[in-house]
């Protein structure tokens, strides 16, 4: 593996005075490791070590600058080359920079301090390339299909199988699903592992932004075209030019705009706010929605030929209590993440608190779970996070209770011990709440159907 | 005895250098054996009319001439350079290749006596 800290630097020159005062004064800098070379020949029979740099007199004795440069980029086009000549023929060095060589120096006094900036700006740019390599590959593997979305349920495992096939191709994605399920996950999930994860993802909120702009955030506008346009600016579309475009909460745009929307997805093609120009654009679509769109077409909120345009491969992403024992593999991942990151020592659920995440119908779903194994992991003191760290209260108690189906001791369970987290684990008042003998709590608590706070004490219950 | 006009300086050398000698002596050395015989190749060229050749080698010799600052023939090194190639004034190139000639040796005796070569 290359030293990355050494950078390869040639110097091509039949002249051996200048060849021996450029080699010394680059190897001033340590990091640079400099060859020399007289002739084309010798030079071209090294290439294949692929220098970082290269330094070519342009009249070289056994083959001229503009044939070598070419040499040069079909062999190694990562290679920067400088042409450093005695011409100071400005028709030349245009030429040469156009065919691909990054400067051009003339051999004067000043030649060696020019020759030592650009080297020293072309190693930066190389770096900053690597680095956004790299940046580009962990972000490859973060969203990496097995790594991005978590469970092994067969919901889920459904859901995989679709998102594989969209990653395949360029067809046009929906996800639906409630809220906090992951659908702006899934979709960076399918750009990162299709053949455009090496151009740019867009996301774009519609329900963010304010109607009378989001024609222009998405399509751009001209200089003036508005109050407030004081220049020209690219919209989404452009910005996510051969790249993903991820339209969010797609279910909120206006009417009208559908229409706008529409044309630019058939024609692939968009004008920009206050423009005649028609500018092409190549984007991949993948919309979003928490809203049931067909409902909408059908009150007339949404347009059908849009409804059409955008359904392509649907993907539909189930509620985490759809995901049978996922809560509790999400759990897991969640709590190893965020100990990693605060320096906390791992830990782990008690069986009390499995049983209060698989009870609870998360409404807020997976961002939901985040939020109270972030807080859970925080409370408990301890390796165990126990049912009482667990803060799972929610707004709407019927509404929750209603969304998943349930067995009448369940939601009876259920019930009690809302109840009793509620009202502090006082068992006397839960009793009298629900009319309820006190006994039938305690046989509950006993049975650890339901669970109290670690300093619940049988004893001094009793003596209330 | 009058001592010669210095044809050359190593301002710009020692600039580089920053105080090796060595690097200033291997370069001294090395115009010893390359410098003379690449000048005296263009003079030839010249009074053979191969006036290409002789903008070349007049291209070639340039830089070296200007790095050690020898004033005298850096118009000249320049004209020979140009006319040679344009294929202009061929009489009085001949005239400017022996100039150079002459100044670039004066110069390797110059070097050897300075860095005891």
């Amino acid at each position: 593996m290359k030293n990355p800290k050494t950078f390869k630097v040639f110097i091509v020159e039949d002249d051996l005075w200048y060849s021996s005062m450029l080699e010394y004064y680059l190897s001033l800098n340590p990091d640079y490791v400099i060859q020399k070379f007289d002739t084309a020949k010798s030079f071209l029979s090294k290439l294949h070590e692929k220098p970082d740099v290269v330094t070519l007199d342009y009249s070289l004795p056994d083959m001229n600058g503009d044939k070598l440069l070419k040499q040069i980029k079909d062999t190694s086009p990562d290679t920067k080359v400088i042409i450093i000549s005695g011409q100071e023929d400005v028709k030349v060095a245009l030429d040469l920079l156009k065919k691909g060589a990054n400067d051009y120096i003339v051999k004067d006094e000043d030649a060696k301090d020019k020759l030592w900036n650009t080297i020293i700006n072309l190693r930066e740019n190389i770096q900053l390339k690597q680095e956004i390599e790299t940046l580009k590959e962990e972000v490859s593997r973060k969203y990496d299909f097995g790594n991005a979305i978590i469970g092994s349920s067969p919901v889920i495992q459904r859901v995989f199988s679709m998102m594989e096939k969209a990653a395949r191709t360029n067809i046009t994605v929906s996800v639906t699903g409630e809220t906090g399920t992951g659908k702006e996950l899934v979709a960076k999930s399918i750009h990162y592992n299709s053949p455009r994860k090496n151009l740019p993802f867009v996301a774009v909120n519609l329900a963010a932004i304010p109607r009378d702009l989001l024609e222009s955030e998405l399509f751009g506008h001209e200089k003036g075209a508005f109050t407030g346009a004081i220049s020209r600016r690219i919209g989404k579309f452009e910005e996510a030019s051969k790249g993903t475009l991820f339209l969010d909460e797609i279910g909120e745009m206006d009417i009208n705009m559908q229409a706008k929307l529409l044309r630019a997805l058939q024609e692939k093609e968009i004008v920009r706010v206050g423009s005649n120009e028609v500018v092409k654009v190549d984007v991949r679509i993948i919309v979003a929605t928490h809203r049931n769109l067909l409902e909408m077409v059908k009150n007339g909120t949404f347009r059908e030929d849009l409804y059409y345009r955008v359904l392509g491969l649907p993907i539909h992403l189930p509620a985490l209590r759809e995901r049978e024992n996922d809560v509790l593999i999400i759990a897991k991942h969640f709590m190893d993440n965020f100990c990693k990151e605060n320096n906390l020592p791992r830990k782990n659920l008690s069986t009390e608190a499995k049983k209060k995440l698989m009870g609870h119908a998360f409404p807020g779903n997976v961002r939901e779970l985040k939020s109270v194994i972030d807080l859970a992991c925080v409370m408990a003191e301890e390796k165990e996070i126990e049912a009482e760290h667990l803060n799972v209260m929610s707004q709407n108690m019927m509404s929750d209770f209603m969304l998943k189906e349930a067995t009448l001791k369940e939601f009876t369970i259920k019930f009690i011990q809302f109840y009793l987290d509620k009202y502090n684990y006082d068992v006397l008042k839960v009793a009298r709440k629900l009319d309820v003998g006190k006994s039938t709590i305690y046989r509950m608590i006993q049975n650890k159907e339901v669970f109290v706070n670690k300093k619940f004490s049988f004893e001094a219950s009793f003596m209330n | 005895m009058e001592t010669a006009e210095k044809l050359y300086d190593l301002k710009q050398l020692e600039e580089i250098a920053a105080g090796n000698n060595d690097f200033l002596t291997a370069l001294a050395r090395i115009y010893l054996n390359t410098i003379p015989d690449t000048s005296a190749e263009m003079v030839e060229a010249a009074h053979a009319g191969e006036w290409l050749k002789a903008s070349k080698l007049a291209h070639k010799l340039k830089s070296t001439i200007d790095s050690l600052n020898v004033h005298s023939i850096a118009k000249e090194i320049r004209a020979i350079e140009v006319d040679g190639k344009n294929k202009v004034n061929t009489e009085n190139i001949r005239i400017l290749a022996v100039k150079v000639d002459t100044v670039i040796n004066k110069v390797a005796e110059q070097l050897k006596k300075d860095f005891s070569l």
